[in-house]
């Protein structure tokens, strides 16, 4: 009986432990946790690395993207979590306009207006395309996008990547995704149907994948009938969503690497021990997923003691953060103006300085020259 | 590090899978000649399918891509039986064939080598039907995406019984043997025996002999290697034969067609370009009495003018041999003339009547029992001379041998009016 005691008492000590874990882990999803001069939302790809750059920047407020369905409060007002980068410049569209936002939130029956300040900034994947030039699009780092499927999957390990000049049965992510391509055979030669799956509907990385790397459009994907965001459930870069032996998504290479450094066992070697685990506990929601190589190149690189994203790889694009035009531009500089430009603008700002730190390689976005560029306007998203 | 072997081996999958994708543009369907040796060579459909499998021929440039077996029944994919085969296929597991050089695959030392096979017979996609089936050993363009009707493979027979789940190489058919007919035939009388030689004398079966396309004779057994027939009332003539050899089991032997064999049933017919030809038709007798030689041709010369008549002679020649019994009845035989026509000139016609030759018979003088017929006289008369039945010499059976020499002194007296020319006649012979 004294040793069934013993037993027992062990057992709620090792729940104990675990709750402290799960304690240890909250800063992966490191919303910030005092007031904020700068506050922002948006991008799932972009998440992790600006919460890094939060860490170096203290006058960064940076808001996750995940988890889906939650609501976030910032100054004081409360509205629901912008998901993705869509989600994250409408958001800013909004505030700058001290409009409403959102989804109504109980016990209010309307969507709560956003004053003008709660959001300076917002993170984007993609580069939109709406008319007008209220908002400017500053790139700050170098991302590439893959395509992830389960490590048990036979699905190529290189795939092209196709165009529209290609016949509609070759075997290219193009096709696949506009339904014309819709199986490949497995390792045991047996016929495997693809499900090609998309990022939820407010991610820039879907923006991005249809009409920047397969060069179609959202319509023509909706037309191929084949291509799924499992009923607008699908978060970007998750590779738990990957659960059949026909499944792919698009998955952005710095995620992948980012997520692969979020513990101490993680990618980087013991040589680049100060970048591992990635100082902002980035979470790994791999599940499994691995990335496949695109008309023959390669999407990571390793040179010995750091992976990266290759260089080489296509299709690239650059990630952003989003600013109004009219902070970087006025000569009456009001409320946080001059610090939004010391904190985006230039690569003397504090944004391209923390990603030019060599922890921020542990994320695997790829430094970029012309990092707080203003060239780029965009108008705002209702 | 072990994540640096899996980057690694992305790099190289990537490499040969552009290549694949190329070559599938250029590619034409075919099935390619080679050999597939598997074993076992019979087993269950429940159980491990095969412990080896090889394949004579590697994969033509083009096809290199990936490798797979795969189950067809009626030209229709019934499923895979094997992992894909590789170019980074370890060692272990064989020998692809995707370099180009001939294909290995066993279970040793791998005992689960899927790229043996990597399912039992009884689990692929679509179950197999009682009947033949083939194995095909495919080379593919791509290892991803396969193109049946364009990619190439080898393929090996096989048999599937559905109700006792068993499979079998199929027992290779063994080519019919060939076979080779001759054929002899001799005439008796108005009997032909008509004899075909099939070889191998093991082959069975029938011969049908033929004249010409016509069955004289059909279903007439091989024995031995023999099959023989006599064909009685054959007409008088030349005939030409054919015989036909008729398999029992056309598995084992082929059909074979002899030569022809000509045979000169009942005369001997002679040549007839000779002026003062006269040509002899004689039947030979039944039983054993022959008319075993006479003149082929009779040359009578020149005719001399002389007592009013235009005269010529020449020596017909005949010989019978007679050996039937003693007892057995007189022998006769008779000649009968047909008319003289004029050859050269052919035209104006013209004729000399056949009562106008004559004859002397004689028989020679050491035959025993046989007596000449009477001296006729050319005549103008109708009916006379030669033209009609004469007796040239008569006898009976002896013990001398039953030869007659028998001869006659043709004597032609034509009227001293004839036409200028060289004629000629048949003058037929009859042994009765």
């Amino acid at each position: 009986m004294q040793k069934n005691s013993k037993l027992r008492l062990g057992v709620v000590a090792a729940f104990a432990a675990a709750a402290l874990a799960l304690g240890t882990a909250a800063p992966a999803y490191a919303d910030p946790t005092g007031p904020k001069t700068l506050n922002g939302a948006g991008s799932d790809t972009t998440q992790d690395v600006m919460n890094f750059v939060a860490s170096q920047v203290p006058a960064i407020g940076n808001w996750n993207a995940v988890p889906a369905g939650s609501n976030i409060t910032v100054n004081s007002v409360t509205f629901n979590r912008p998901i993705g980068s869509t989600a994250g410049v409408r958001a800013l569209s909004s505030s700058l306009r001290g409009i409403a936002f959102g989804a109504a939130i109980s016990p209010a029956t309307t969507a709560p207006l956003l004053p003008a300040g709660t959001l300076e900034w917002a993170r984007t994947s993609a580069l939109r395309t709406e008319g007008g030039s209220e908002l400017t699009y500053i790139p700050f780092a170098g991302d590439a996008t893959s395509i992830a499927f389960n490590a048990s999957s036979d699905f190529p390990r290189d795939v092209a990547l196709g165009t529209s000049a290609d016949a509609t049965n070759l075997f290219t992510l193009r096709n696949i995704y506009l339904g014309t391509r819709q199986n490949f055979r497995d390792s045991s030669g047996d016929l495997i149907t693809i499900r090609p799956i998309l990022p939820q509907t407010q991610s820039g990385t879907r923006l991005y994948w249809i009409t920047e790397a397969l060069g179609t459009t959202a319509a023509a994907i909706t037309a191929g009938g084949r291509a799924t965001d499992l009923g607008n459930t699908v978060q970007e870069h998750d590779g738990r969503f990957l659960t059949g032996p026909g499944d792919i998504a698009p998955y952005s290479v710095a995620q992948w690497i980012a997520q692969s450094n979020s513990t101490a066992e993680g990618l980087n070697p013991t040589t680049a021990a100060a970048i591992r685990p990635n100082p902002t506990g980035t979470v790994d929601r791999r599940g499994g997923a691995i990335l496949g190589s695109i008309d023959t190149v390669k999407p990571i690189t390793f040179q010995g003691t750091v992976y990266a994203t290759n260089a080489d790889f296509l299709p690239s694009r650059l990630v952003y953060n989003v600013v109004e035009t009219r902070a970087l531009t006025s000569s009456t500089p009001i409320r946080n103006d001059e610090l939004i430009r010391s904190t985006f603008v230039g690569t003397a700002s504090t944004v391209c300085a923390a990603m030019a730190l060599p922890a921020q390689r542990a994320f695997g976005f790829t430094p970029i020259a012309n990092c707080g560029a203003t060239n780029l306007q965009r108008g705002f998203v209702n | 590090m072990k994540m640096n072997k899996k980057i690694a081996s992305l790099a190289v999958a990537g490499a040969l899978i552009l290549s694949g994708l190329g070559a599938v543009q250029s590619a034409q369907a075919e099935e390619i000649p080679g050999i597939i040796t598997i074993t076992p060579t019979s087993g269950s459909a429940n159980g491990v399918f095969l412990q080896s499998i090889a394949a004579s021929v590697g994969a033509p440039v083009g096809f290199r891509g990936g490798g797979t077996t795969a189950a067809f029944q009626n030209g229709v994919l019934m499923g895979q039986v094997s992992l894909t085969r590789t170019p980074a296929m370890p060692a272990t597991a064989g020998t692809s064939g995707l370099d180009g050089n001939p294909a290995l695959l066993t279970r040793v030392p791998t005992v689960t080598n899927g790229n043996v096979s990597n399912r039992a017979l009884s689990a692929i996609a679509n179950p197999l039907a009682t009947g033949p089936f083939e194995l095909r050993f495919y080379y593919h363009a791509v290892s991803f995406d396969f193109d049946y009707a364009v990619d190439k493979w080898i393929s090996l027979p096989m048999t599937f019984n559905a109700v006792t789940q068993t499979w079998a190489v199929a027992t290779p058919a063994v080519p019919a043997t060939g076979t080779t007919t001759s054929l002899t035939a001799s005439a008796t009388g108005s009997d032909v025996t008509v004899t075909a030689t099939v070889t191998p004398t093991a082959a069975a079966g029938t011969v049908t002999f033929l004249e010409g396309v016509t069955p004289v004779a059909t279903g007439i057994a091989v024995v031995a290697g023999v099959a023989s027939t006599v064909l009685a009332g054959v007409l008088d003539g030349t005939r030409t034969y054919t015989a036909q050899f008729v398999p029992t089991d056309p598995a084992l032997f082929t059909g074979s067609t002899s030569l022809t064999a000509t045979v000169q049933v009942g005369s001997i017919t002679a040549p007839g370009s000779s002026p003062s030809n006269i040509t002899v038709i004689v039947p030979t007798g039944a039983g054993n009495l022959f008319l075993t030689s006479s003149s082929a041709s009779v040359a009578l010369g020149t005719a001399t003018l002389g007592g009013g008549t235009l005269n010529a002679s020449g020596t017909l020649s005949a010989v019978v041999t007679d050996q039937r019994q003693i007892g057995a009845g007189t022998w006769n035989l008779t000649g009968l003339v047909s008319n003289f026509t004029r050859t050269v000139p052919a035209s104006p016609a013209a004729t000399i009547a056949g009562t106008y030759l004559g004859w002397t018979p004689s028989v020679a003088t050491n035959t025993i029992g046989s007596t000449a017929g009477g001296a006729v006289a050319p005549s103008a008369a109708t009916g006379g001379g030669l033209a009609s039945s004469r007796n040239l010499a008569s006898g009976s059976p002896d013990l001398g041998g039953g030869v007659t020499n028998a001869s006659a002194l043709l004597a032609l007296a034509a009227p001293g009016n004839t036409a200028a020319g060289t004629y000629s006649a048949t003058l037929t012979l009859t042994l009765i």
